[in-house]
């Protein structure tokens, strides 16, 4: 009996450490996609009873809706629910700066008055906050030698101002701005009608707005960069936390767990509460508030274990990348104002509104896959995405930049979901085996869209076919960069190719012995990155394979031009830059060595021109030298162009129809209008309108730069002239042939230039080594 | 399953005086016990678990593997033989599969021969020999990637090894982009396998009664005569073991090797996994199902070849 027993027991133990053990081996199998738990964060219901989003089958969302502002609004400076259940906000129009009041949500304004000249004359208006009342504080800064001096105003209801006197200290502590005035950084109004003002020294003060005096000093051990108000709390945002004090009584309690994660684990975090392109809070009803950011608008309780999204920011232009938050307001009837300004700093007014019959999750969810982020692309989708509320387009990335992911990792995942048919619709194709992916039917034909795009409003052809060997478009960029070289005009002029590059770089470096360096302090991944665009469509043999005696020739070139900065290089170790964190080289002619060449620290400026803002800069240094212009680069190939955000649409794709529509939409004038520097438009169209930009009214943009001797340097940044403008167009128009964008023939490339000009390999063995590393890869 | 068993019969051995030949006794026996009887259940019942495990995650999708061979790799269209024969098209196959036989073929016998006179050695020192044996142990207990570390270290081009050899005034090397880069891979196989193939041959040495010795050494033999008379032929059944696992092992190596040098390392060290890893990148499935078929099928022969060669001894 007792040996029975004894084997029961051992039997027992056994069985149960053996389904212990299958149990959790099928855990981890059990883990949902990304967009699954996606899906179930949107399926909590929200703060006021509503579901904000569901699964399948499940009902009612907010939907965004776009209001009028008053007429000609071109800055919001605040926006507020008042008492009285309307909205409140001062605005500047082209005549004047204005507070106005709706009570129809957007629907009618009413002016209430204009800023009186008392205030105006003054100086410039650079805050205002409007309390629940409607009284509103103003603040104004006039040039006062070289610093600004700054006032306060109070207006009542009725637009009468009073100036009040801030008792801040009047000198900033921080040592590295010792000596400057002092001012607000930010202000609000608290429940209680009194002002809550951060400075700059990153103190928090209460302010009494009748009399300027101080009320409450809240001290925090470290600089506090934002602050927002919240009934009776203040919520502080100091480097690495979030503090809450308690507005009358100035005592600092413990913020809500579930907030501080949420809002320190959020993209914006660190970027300050208030303010265009951060977090807005809100206070709701029945002790609900409120946080608006890119994701969506959130609500919470205090002392609440979750934060609810009651916006899906993904279904909205929240997600939109280039949108700056103003101003967010709870209204009466459960819906939300959101001002706002878009990437070109137009103001824009967002209604949310519930819709308790529109599914809370689009039913179609359209997987857009790109190795890299782009806000040019999260941009298009956010305005895709508004104008199919019945899609949900979601972008994959393969590597965010957090990880240590690399694109061959992130390949292989791909390759994984695809195969298990979990595989995005239309994929974003930079950086991958495009011709591969052809070859092997993974791309389905889109010579359709392209034809209706390019009859529609015309393409730059040879660049729309990029890969379109046979007639048939599998896969085409929507975007493209131009490689361009400025510098002298008399050297720019002399250059046409490689060879005469690298003599021109060597001319010039004897012509200006007092010039700092030929090519300023780029390392060696960078300056190969700048010149392998324009050469590597040389190296390409027939049979793909590549050219030992051109790549030869290329380390040759770069190592001798490398060479000339060698001692600048070398006092200037310090300040070396070109590759980030993530290995990836800088390859824009962008404003540094454009701005060095009024200086002399640097003579030539090789690169690329991702966008009209990119080649501002240059002309605009070529106005102010007057001896400096720029002009399209060739290399070992001539009219060369870098395909960008080349797309296609998965042939599994189960959602074919979509994935057109939005590669139609991509290709089309709007979403190629959509201009963040990551690349020209493919589209005729949307280029020339994109090359007839106007600079935004009364925005201007100015850089100051020290040259070597300690002299400053003030430079306007204007958009391009007419001549420079056609200039563009002439080369967009030229160019032919697309440069090598395989990853493993660039990072091959980049790898043995680093080599060559940094730890001294010759250029023949660096080539060999390309040509063999890249060789194995075309063969298999 | 049968060559585990295997592993352990010759391993754990209990019976020294009996010789190896007559272990071989304990196949019919089990068979005998189990036949027809209420143990034969009890004995597939143990297997079970084992077997469906292996069939889920192994065979089945093996035998996908196989079906994906004959297939287009995203249409899934029945592509016949075409598979196979763009295989043994593709120059980096015939390359990998050079290098992967080479290495193989270098690093085998070399670590078999190394690790068996290191354990020879360590068995005669006694208990200074079992504290040395765990730390030939040691490389196997190192993370891959501090490895990498070390090998990167070591063998960079401005790296220790360098540095040493031009201290003293010899001429460094770019060891990982060259020639070189083999052996390096070489080197480091066998320095993490060293130590786990001494224990697994000191475990056979150990089954060997010291009497067989003596009696020996009376009738006159040398320690030479007694090596080649007594251990080799009393190992034999551990070295089909050891050259199975060592076999198997050398295709870790891989992860080494992708981890200093990546996707395209030197030429000399670019091996099968390098091949199928990238294909895999590509979507190449087709190919890769039908070298993995190929592979798989190499490997079965080379293992039956062992076996017939290890019964032949037996």
């Amino acid at each position: 009996m007792r040996k029975f027993v004894k084997n029961l027991i051992s039997r027992t133990v056994c069985l149960t450490a053996a389904a212990a053990l299958a149990l959790s081996g099928l855990a981890g199998c059990s883990g949902g996609s990304e967009s699954d738990t996606k899906q179930q964060e949107s399926e909590k219901t929200s703060g006021d009873g509503k579901s904000s989003a569901g699964g399948s089958g499940s009902m009612g969302r907010y939907l965004e809706e776009e209001v009028s502002l008053p007429e000609g609004t071109n800055r919001i400076y605040d926006m507020k629910k008042t008492e009285d259940g309307g909205i409140w906000t001062a605005v500047r129009t082209e005549t004047n700066l204005s507070a106005w009041k709706t009570k129809d949500a957007g629907g009618s304004w009413e002016k209430v008055y204009d800023l009186p000249m008392e205030v105006l004359e003054k100086g410039s208006v650079l805050q205002i906050a409007i309390a629940p009342d409607g009284e509103m504080f103003c603040q104004t800064g006039i040039s006062a030698g070289e610093d600004l001096e700054y006032h306060y105003w109070k207006l009542d209801k009725e637009g009468k101002a009073s100036e009040i006197s801030l008792a801040l200290s009047k000198t900033l502590e921080e040592d590295a701005m010792q000596g400057m005035s002092n001012s607000l950084y930010e202000f609000v109004y608290t429940s209680s009608g009194d002002l809550a003002g951060l400075d700059y020294a990153g103190k928090v003060y209460l302010f009494d707005t009748g009399t300027g005096e101080v009320k409450q000093n809240y001290d925090s051990a470290e600089h506090v960069y934002s602050m927002a108000c919240l009934g009776e709390e203040l919520l502080l945002q100091t480097k690495s936390d979030v503090l809450t004090v308690e507005i009358e009584s100035g005592k600092t309690k413990e913020t809500d767990e579930k907030l501080k994660e949420a809002l320190l684990n959020n993209s914006f975090a660190g970027s300050g509460f208030g303010g265009a392109g951060n977090i807005l809070f809100e206070q709701g009803k029945d002790g609900y508030h409120f946080y608006a950011d890119s994701d969506g608008i959130y609500s919470w309780q205090q002392g609440g274990n979750v934060c609810d999204q009651v916006v899906n920011g993904a279904l909205t232009t929240l997600s939109d990348p280039s949108l700056g938050l103003i101003s967010l307001a709870a209204m009466d009837d459960d819906s939300f104002m959101l001002a706002s300004e878009d990437g070109n700093g137009n103001p824009k007014l967002l209604h949310y509104v519930y819709s308790a019959d529109t599914p809370s999750v689009p039913e179609t969810e359209l997987k857009i896959y790109s190795l890299r982020d782009s806000n040019e692309l999260r941009q298009i989708l956010s305005k895709f995405q508004k104008d199919n509320p019945n899609i949900l387009a979601t972008l994959q990335l393969g590597m965010t930049g957090e990880d240590a992911v690399t694109a061959s990792d992130a390949l292989r995942t791909l390759a994984t979901d695809i195969l298990a048919g979990k595989g995005p619709d239309v994929l974003i194709l930079d950086g991958m085996p495009v011709d591969s992916y052809i070859e092997k039917g993974l791309l389905s034909d889109i010579s359709e869209v392209v034809e209706k795009a390019k009859e529609k409003d015309g393409m730059f052809e040879q660049i729309a076919g990029a890969f379109a060997g046979d007639g048939t478009y599998y896969a085409v960029p929507t975007r493209f960069a131009i490689p361009v070289i400025q510098g002298y005009t008399e050297s720019v002029d002399k250059i046409s190719d490689f060879k005469s590059l690298i003599e021109t770089a060597a001319a010039v470096k004897e012509k200006y012995p007092d010039a700092a360096s030929v090519m300023g302090t780029m390392d060696a991944r960078s300056m190969a990155a700048r010149l392998m665009g324009v050469c590597s469509p040389a190296w390409q043999k027939e049979d793909g394979t590549l050219d030992e005696a051109l790549l030869q020739e290329f380390f040759e070139g770069l190592s001798q031009m490398y060479a000339l900065d060698k001692d600048y290089r070398e006092i200037n170790s310090g300040n070396i830059y070109g590759t980030n964190m993530q290995g990836t080289a800088s390859d824009t002619a962008n404003s540094l060595e454009s701005l060095v060449l009024l200086t002399k620290s640097a003579l030539l400026n090789p690169g690329m021109l991702y966008g009209l803002h990119d080649y501002s800069y240059l002309t605009s240094v070529d106005t102010s030298a007057g001896n400096t212009s720029e002009n399209k680069m060739n290399g070992q190939a001539a009219d060369v162009f870098i395909p960008l955000s080349v797309a296609g649409v998965s042939s599994k794709s189960t959602h074919r129809e979509e994935a057109v529509g939005l590669l139609e939409y991509m290709l089309g004038t709007e979403g190629q209008s959509v201009s963040q520097g990551e690349g020209f438009p493919v589209n005729r169209a949307a280029f020339d309108k994109i090359l007839a930009e106007e600079p935004p009214e009364g925005k201007s943009e100015g850089i100051t730069i020290s040259s070597d001797d300690g002299m400053d340097l003030n430079l306007s940044i204007e958009l391009p002239s007419e001549e420079k403008r056609q200039a563009l167009k002439t080369w967009a128009e030229s160019l032919k042939i697309p440069a090598v964008t395989d990853t493993v023939v660039k990072e091959a490339v980049l790898e043995q230039a680093q080599r060559c000009l940094e730890e001294g390999i010759s250029p023949k063995d660096a080539a060999k080594n390309v040509v063999q590393k890249v060789n194995l890869y075309l063969s298999e | 399953m049968w060559f585990r068993r295997s592993t352990s019969t010759s391993l754990s051995r209990k019976r020294p005086d009996t010789p190896m030949k007559k272990i071989k006794g304990c196949f019919p026996v089990l068979k005998r016990q189990g036949h027809g009887g209420k143990k034969e259940w009890a004995g597939i019942l143990f297997i079970l678990p084992s077997f469906i495990g292996t069939g889920i995650f192994v065979l089945i999708p093996f035998a996908d593997v196989v079906r994906r061979s004959f297939t287009e790799s995203i249409s899934g269209k029945w592509s016949g033989l075409e598979n196979y024969r763009a295989v043994f098209a593709t120059p980096a196959f015939r390359l990998a599969a050079s290098n992967t036989a080479r290495f193989t073929a270098v690093c085998i016998p070399l670590l078999i021969m190394l690790s068996l006179l290191l354990a020879i050695f360590l068995q005669r020192q006694g208990k200074a020999g079992s504290l040395l044996k765990s730390a030939f142990l040691v490389p196997m207990a190192i993370p891959v990637a501090s490895v990498v570390l070390l090998w990167r270290v070591l063998f960079d081009n401005q790296g220790i090894l360098n540095g040493m050899l031009q201290r003293l005034g010899m001429a460094g090397s770019d060891w990982m982009n060259g020639g070189t880069a083999f052996w390096v891979l070489v080197f480091s196989y066998i320095w993490r396998n060293l130590g786990y193939d001494v224990v697994l041959w000191m475990a056979g040495l150990s089954g060997i009664s010291e009497s067989i010795y003596e009696a020996a050494r009376v009738d006159g033999a040398g320690e030479w005569k007694c090596f080649w008379k007594i251990t080799l032929p009393n190992l034999l059944p551990s070295m089909f073991t050891i050259a199975v696992l060592s076999l198997l092992n050398s295709f870790k190596v891989f992860r080494e090797a992708y981890l200093v040098a990546g996707d395209y390392p030197d030429e000399s060290m670019y091996m099968l996994q390098h091949l199928l890893s990238n294909w895999f990148r590509e979507l190449s499935m087709d190919k890769m199902a039908a070298a993995s078929v190929i592979n798989g099928l190499v490997i079965f022969v080379l293992i039956l070849l062992l076996k017939k060669a290890w019964e032949k001894e037996g």
